[in-house]
C-alpha cells in the first residue's frame, strides 16, 4: 500500500476575484505530480495553499501527518521550494547565502550543496541576483537538494526558457527522484511538458482541480 | 529548530555582515549622527527646558542614524532598491513571528546602547547642576533620552511589523 505524503481535506481558498474550489486529494510518496491548467487557473495559487501560505484556507492540509498551517516551519524543513516568488539575498553569492540560511536546515549537507552546484555549473562566487533565469532554478533546486528534502514543489520552473533546458531539467528531476526519493509536485501551463516526467496529473480549470493518472 | 537567543545572534551577525557589505566598510560613519544625538539629548537634562521644538529635532536626527545605522535589522539594499528582508524568508522554515520577535529584540538591544549612555550624562549633567544651583532633581526633561528611545523603538516596531505582515 502507497505511502501517503500529502492529504487535502476539503480544502479551498477564496480571494476577491477568484476561489479555489474545495480539493480532496491524496498525494503518494516518491511521484511526481503535475499540475497543469491555462493562465490564472489557479496553478499558482493551489502550490502555494499545499505550502501554507494561506492561514485563512478553509479545510485541512497534512504533509508527513502534519498540518501545514500549524507546522509549517518544521514541514518547509523539508521542503525544497523552486519559484519566482523564492528569492535569495541577491547581491551575495552562493557561499554567503549557505551561511545565511543554512542554519535553519538540520539535514543541511554542505558538500551536497558544492557537489550539486559543480554539477549544474553555478559558480561558487556569482551573486544571485546575477544568475540567468535557467542558473537561478538551478541554483534553487541545487540549495534544495542540500537539505535533501522530502517534497520539493516546483512553480512553473521552466517558463519561458529554451527547450534544451527544458528537456535536460526535467531529467535532473527524475535523478531527484531517484536519488532521494522525493515526492515532487511541478506546475506548467503546457501538458506536454509534464506528460513526459509526471506520473499522474491535477489539471486546474476555472479553480477545480481534477485529479488522473498520466497518459 | 533554531531558538529565540540563537536567532537573535544570527540576526545580528548577519546583519553586522551585510551592514559592511552594502556600505564597503562605510557604516561606521553612521556613529557620528549617534553620538551628536547622544549628547544633545542628554545636554536636555538642564532644567527649565520647556522647549519641545529641540526635543522633535532630536528625535527626527536620531531616527535617521538608526535607520542609516541599524535599518539592516528589516531591510537589504539590492540593485539600487531598498527591499523588506522578510520577503526573503517565505520559504525557510523559521516562524515568521518568531523572526519578528527576534529583530525586535536586536533593536531593542541596539537602541539601549545608544540611549543608556545619553540617559546616564543626563543624570550626571542634572545632579551636577543641583549641586551647584538648586532645582528639582527630577522632571520631564531629564529624561529626555529614555522617552525619545521609547518613541523610536515603537515607530521601528511599527515598521518591522509593517514588513511581517507584506509576507503573505
Amino acid at each position: 500500500m502507497e505511502n501517503i505524503i500529502i492529504k487535502i481535506q476539503n480544502t479551498s481558498v477564496s480571494f476577491k476575484n477568484f476561489i479555489l474550489k474545495p480539493v480532496n486529494i491524496e498525494i503518494p510518496e516518491g511521484y511526481i505530480i503535475g499540475i497543469t491548467g491555462a493562465n490564472g487557473a489557479g496553478k499558482s495559487t493551489f502550490l502555494k495553499m499545499v505550502l501554507g501560505c494561506f492561514p485563512e484556507m478553509q479545510g485541512n492540509i497534512t504533509i508527513n501527518g502534519m498540518d501545514i498551517i500549524k507546522k509549517r516551519s518544521e514541514i518547509l524543513s523539508s521542503t525544497g521550494v523552486i519559484s519566482e516568488e523564492r528569492i535569495f539575498f541577491e547581491d551575495e553569492d552562493a557561499v554567503k547565502n549557505e551561511e545565511y540560511f543554512s542554519v535553519f536546515y538540520k539535514n543541511w549537507d554542505k558538500e551536497i550543496y558544492r557537489d550539486v552546484l559543480k554539477k549544474m555549473n553555478i559558480s561558487l562566487s556569482k551573486n544571485i541576483g546575477n544568475l540567468s533565469k535557467g542558473e537561478r532554478t538551478k541554483y534553487q533546486l541545487a540549495f534544495s537538494a542540500a537539505y535533501k528534502p522530502e517534497l520539493l514543489v516546483l512553480d512553473e520552473p521552466v517558463a519561458g526558457l529554451d527547450p534544451v533546458f527544458k528537456k535536460d531539467f526535467m531529467k535532473i528531476l527524475q535523478e531527484f527522484v531517484a536519488e532521494f526519493g522525493t515526492t515532487i509536485l511541478i506546475s506548467d501551463n503546457i501538458k506536454e511538458n509534464l506528460g513526459q516526467i509526471a506520473d499522474y496529473i491535477i489539471t486546474i480549470n476555472n479553480g477545480e482541480c481534477i485529479w488522473k493518472e498520466a497518459f | 529548530m533554531v531558538t529565540l537567543k540563537q536567532l537573535v545572534d544570527k540576526e545580528n551577525n548577519e546583519m553586522k555582515e551585510r551592514r559592511k557589505t552594502e556600505t564597503s566598510g562605510c557604516y561606521f560613519v553612521f556613529y557620528i549622527p549617534v553620538a551628536i544625538y547622544m549628547f544633545s539629548s542628554a545636554f536636555w537634562a538642564f532644567p527649565d527646558n520647556g522647549d519641545l521644538y529641540p526635543v522633535c529635532m532630536i528625535i527626527c536626527m536620531e531616527f535617521l542614524s538608526v535607520h542609516l545605522l541599524y535599518g539592516y535589522i528589516y531591510k537589504v539594499k539590492e540593485n539600487g532598491k531598498s527591499n523588506n528582508i522578510f520577503l526573503k524568508y517565505k520559504y525557510i522554515p523559521v516562524d515568521i513571528n518568531q523572526l519578528f520577535l527576534a529583530k525586535i529584540i536586536l533593536l531593542g538591544k541596539k537602541l539601549l546602547l545608544i540611549i543608556m549612555p545619553a540617559q546616564i550624562l543626563a543624570i550626571i549633567i542634572r545632579i551636577t547642576y543641583i549641586f551647584k544651583d538648586s532645582g528639582r532633581l527630577l522632571d520631564i526633561p531629564l529624561f529626555t533620552p529614555s522617552i525619545s528611545g521609547i518613541i523610536l523603538f515603537l515607530i521601528f516596531s511599527i515598521i518591522i511589523y509593517t514588513n511581517k505582515q507584506a509576507v503573505k
